[in-house]
């Protein structure tokens, strides 16, 4: 069945991931490209391909420790199916992150934007919004110093700069 | 590899941006230049404000009357954050006098509601945050009237205007009304008289006596929002302010049986225009105005004229007015009288609707000629419904000439209520086409209570006793973001406009003694017309009417709470105010052009004094009148001997005489010692 036909992720660091098909068709990079490799109900071409099994995938920008992760995500969700991309808006901004995804992401930061780059990459849409939302969550809230702190920014203003857009973003200081 | 936030592409940052909050937004531009730069483009801002608030369509009213979208989004949210989150202040209020057909205008700028009661003969003038009753003026109205107007109740336009009756015999009565809602001279009649029963009269309104506009300084880095309210500013460009009151301008039109029409200054009662447009066999039943541009008139047989070149006529008389049919109502005739009319002066289109339908015509000024009566907007309610109510933006945009410029193109919005509790948004500005106009929302709102059991039942009850097809949602209002919907239990909720989402219920029932009470006291076939919802357009507060009581409530959080008292202390401090000179200077201006208009007053008298002057009695009679006229002036100024007390031995004590009271004590004063030096002249000349 070509549907349960094991996909394998090379990675830039050419190490090898065998995963189900379904798997790898959470990316929607990958999706594409294995349609027009493989069509999912040619019947005909399936008995063909039986032999040269193996579908090898090259993803030159993720590195193995990322996709490990990323891998992990899309095995969790494999079974789901998630609502096109122009429905889900309405409740994209309100939905509160998933409880298993926020302990999935909880990585350290670098990772995190490892997954994001890599899931904006594979163009793995739930999962970059999740990781768009948790990096969301770390600003909340915050005062730009601390957001600098948090995430290791320096701040490369002079302070006659940052004076004068104090200035004119006036009500920002107020609170 | 060495990743940072700033190691991802902005459109990622971006992505990351539009999940926070926008009240911690304002903050990024500060934390480094890759953010700053990011957030520099507004076009940045229209696609955060895009995902934070997905509406159904491009066009959504404007809060902010901006043309970039970090503006609009930042009010726009910190309002919304106010009316979810905020804490709610909700005060309740009982007053003497049950509030059912009366105009009813609140000042949100003053906290001052001001209720015109035509048929109890009664004024009212009322202060929102402490609950003073600062006024009450009976008996006013002269006998025989058969119309009248007191400006308009549906919308808060404020400011200036002018209250006048027309009676049976043709004489016209009116008064000149200050932008607090006092009557600044006696109901007296004016100089004109016609033989024919007057028909209708009108006061007319227009944006140069309104403080409801907003001209925000399109630059938003000068903006702060707990300044926000202070920039809400009162257009008077010098020229236009207060035009109505001016001598020499129509602040007001009548018109009597046999078709004629007068146009009036309402400051000394000249009939300045006077000239017969229609006949006796097609009376005018209804006048409509903005004092600037335009007459609308609706006659008996259901067509809508439209009256030209009057104002410019006035300034040239070589201009010729001119009238032009621009619709018929599609009605039965007796139905027209009742028929509901909005003229949208900006847009220039009228909107007429009744149960049925809703129709829109167009009169483009410049264009009249070509007129084409088939070129209008319907709306139908959907199938096995009615309209039951259409009530419009409550600001005061319709005076406005659409600015396209303006973050979502600048609509004009009008929720219309069915019978059945659902509630549509259109908007009236859409261009004019033979499609049928559609909702612009994205689900009809519907109100929660509308479910629960309590609110069933009663309305069940009510409406079967009553055998009426009437709506169960008792009263709406609406402004650029939000609705709030009333039931008939006196429940109050609020949602947002463009998405229908729910944010909050701020009134959750007025007692169910107090609903037995009024039952009591007014029979309860008018009771529908008892609770009436009014809210802010700029703040997130309004006020509930049920009967004799009011109720009202404002949502913020408690340091929008804390700074708002820290203003009214800086009004306290004289010098500090002044040298903040941008922010209340137009109060200052406006109190200044009433005071202007007294003192004319003043000086009318005074001239008539001295012409007088040779005849002692006839001296002593008007220093009797000038004191009388003083004694009234000053009882009518708001407790003003109290004021006086408490200004003198304790200034600071409490924040119900705000700045504006102050000024006027002054001006008070400053008048009582004019009279006192006229009086002194007087003596003078005479020893």
């Amino acid at each position: 069945m070509s549907t349960n036909r094991s996909i394998v992720i090379i990675t830039s660091d050419n190490e090898k991931f065998t995963v189900e098909r379904k798997v790898a068709e959470k990316s929607l990079l990958i999706k594409n490209m294995l349609k027009n490799l493989l069509p999912v109900d040619g019947e005909a071409s399936d008995s063909e391909d039986e032999d040269n099994d193996i579908i090898e995938v090259p993803t030159q920008n993720v590195r193995s420790a990322v996709m490990k992760n990323i891998l992990e995500w899309c095995e969790h969700y494999k079974d789901v199916e998630f609502p096109e991309e122009d429905q889900e808006d309405d409740s994209k901004k309100s939905a509160p992150i998933d409880p298993w995804d926020k302990n999935f992401l909880n990585v350290d930061q670098e990772m995190l934007y490892e997954i994001i780059l890599a899931a904006n990459y594979l163009n793995i849409k739930p999962l970059l919004n999740a990781g768009c939302k948790i990096v969301a969550e770390m600003i909340r809230g915050k005062s730009p110093e601390e957001i600098r702190k948090t995430f290791n920014i320096v701040n490369d203003f002079t302070p006659e700069e940052e004076a004068a857009i104090r200035r004119e973003n006036e009500w920002a200081e107020d609170r | 590899m060495n990743l940072n936030v700033n190691s991802l592409p902005t459109e990622i940052l971006i992505v990351i941006l539009s999940y926070t909050d926008p009240l911690t937004l304002e903050n990024i531009p500060l934390v480094c230049k890759t953010w700053y730069n990011i957030l520099k483009d507004d076009t940045i801002w229209n696609s955060i404000f895009k995902l934070q608030f997905p509406f159904n369509s491009q066009i959504f009213p404007s809060i902010s009357r901006s043309n970039n979208y970090k503006t609009e989004l930042i009010i726009r949210s910190h309002l919304i954050h106010n009316f979810k989150r905020g804490k709610l202040l909700n005060n309740h209020y009982k007053i003497n006098h049950i509030i059912t057909n009366s105009s009813i205008s609140i000042d949100w700028f003053r906290n001052k509601l001001t209720i015109i009661d035509i048929p109890r003969d009664t004024i009212i003038s009322f202060d929102l945050r402490n609950g003073k009753s600062q006024k009450f003026l009976n008996d006013f109205q002269p006998q025989g009237i058969t119309s009248y107007d007191a400006g308009t109740s549906s919308n808060s336009i404020l400011g200036s205007r002018c209250l006048i009756f027309g009676r049976w015999d043709g004489s016209v009565y009116g008064a000149l009304i200050d932008y607090k809602g006092l009557i600044l001279s006696d109901v007296h009649k004016w100089n004109e008289v016609s033989n024919n029963r007057i028909t209708c009269v009108t006061s007319c309104l227009n944006i140069s006596n309104s403080i409801n506009n907003m001209t925000i300084n399109n630059n938003t880095n000068s903006m702060k929002f707990n300044n926000y309210i202070d920039k809400i500013k009162i257009t008077n460009n010098d020229t236009s302010h207060n035009q109505l009151i001016k001598s020499g301008s129509i602040g007001a039109f009548s018109c009597d049986e046999s078709g004629m029409i007068f146009g009036w200054d309402i400051r000394n009662g000249d009939c300045l225009f006077k000239l017969k447009l229609f006949n006796e066999n097609n009376k005018v039943i209804k006048l409509q105005s903005d004092g600037k541009t335009i007459l609308i008139c609706l006659l008996e047989n259901g067509e809508i004229w439209v009256i030209k070149n009057i104002f410019k006529f006035l300034r040239d008389n070589s201009i010729k007015i001119e009238k032009f049919k621009i619709g018929i109502i599609p009605f039965d005739r007796y139905n027209s009288i009742l028929l509901n009319l909005f003229v949208d002066y900006g847009n220039e289109t009228v909107t007429i609707w009744n149960e049925l339908n809703l129709i829109i015509y167009s009169f483009s000024i410049d264009n009249l000629l070509n007129l084409n009566l088939n070129n209008k907007l319907i709306y139908e309610p959907p199938i096995d419904t009615l309209i039951s109510s259409v009530i419009f933006e409550n600001n005061s945009k319709m005076f406005i000439k659409r600015d396209l410029n303006i973050v979502g193109s600048d609509p004009l919005l009008a929720s219309i209520v069915l019978n059945n509790g659902i509630i549509n948004i259109i908007n009236i500005r859409e261009t004019l086409s033979t499609h049928l106009l559609k909702p612009i929302n994205l689900k009809p709102i519907m109100a929660k209570f509308l479910m629960e059991n309590d609110h069933i039942n009663y309305f069940n009850n009510f409406n079967t006793n009553l055998d009426l097809n009437i709506s169960p949602i008792a009263s709406v209002s609406i402004n650029s973001v939000f609705i709030a919907i009333a039931s008939h239990l006196g429940k109050v909720e609020i949602f947002d406009l463009m998405t229908g989402e729910y944010l909050r219920t701020v009134i959750d029932k007025i007692g169910k003694k107090k609903f037995q009470e009024l039952e009591n006291i007014t029979p309860i076939r008018i009771f529908n017309n008892l609770i009436k919802l009014y809210i802010d357009e700029n703040l997130t507060r309004g006020l509930l009417i049920i009967g004799n009581y009011l109720q009202y409530f404002f949502c913020g959080n408690s340091k929008d709470d804390n700074n708002f008292n820290k203003r009214n202390d800086k009004k306290f401090n004289n010098k500090k105010f002044i040298d903040k000179k941008g922010d209340s200077i137009h109060d200052i201006k406006d109190l200044i052009g009433n005071y202007q208009i007294e003192k004319d007053e003043n000086d009318k008298e005074k001239q008539l004094l001295i012409k007088y002057n040779g005849n002692t009695d006839v001296i002593h009679n008007d220093e009797d009148e000038l004191n009388l006229a003083l004694v009234m002036s000053l009882s009518m100024n708001d407790n003003s001997n109290e004021i006086e007390n408490s200004s003198e031995f304790n200034p600071i004590n409490d924040d119900d005489h705000d700045m504006d009271e102050d000024l006027r004590l002054a001006i008070e004063l400053s008048k009582a010692e004019n009279y006192r030096e006229i009086d002194e002249e007087q003596w003078e000349e005479f020893i």
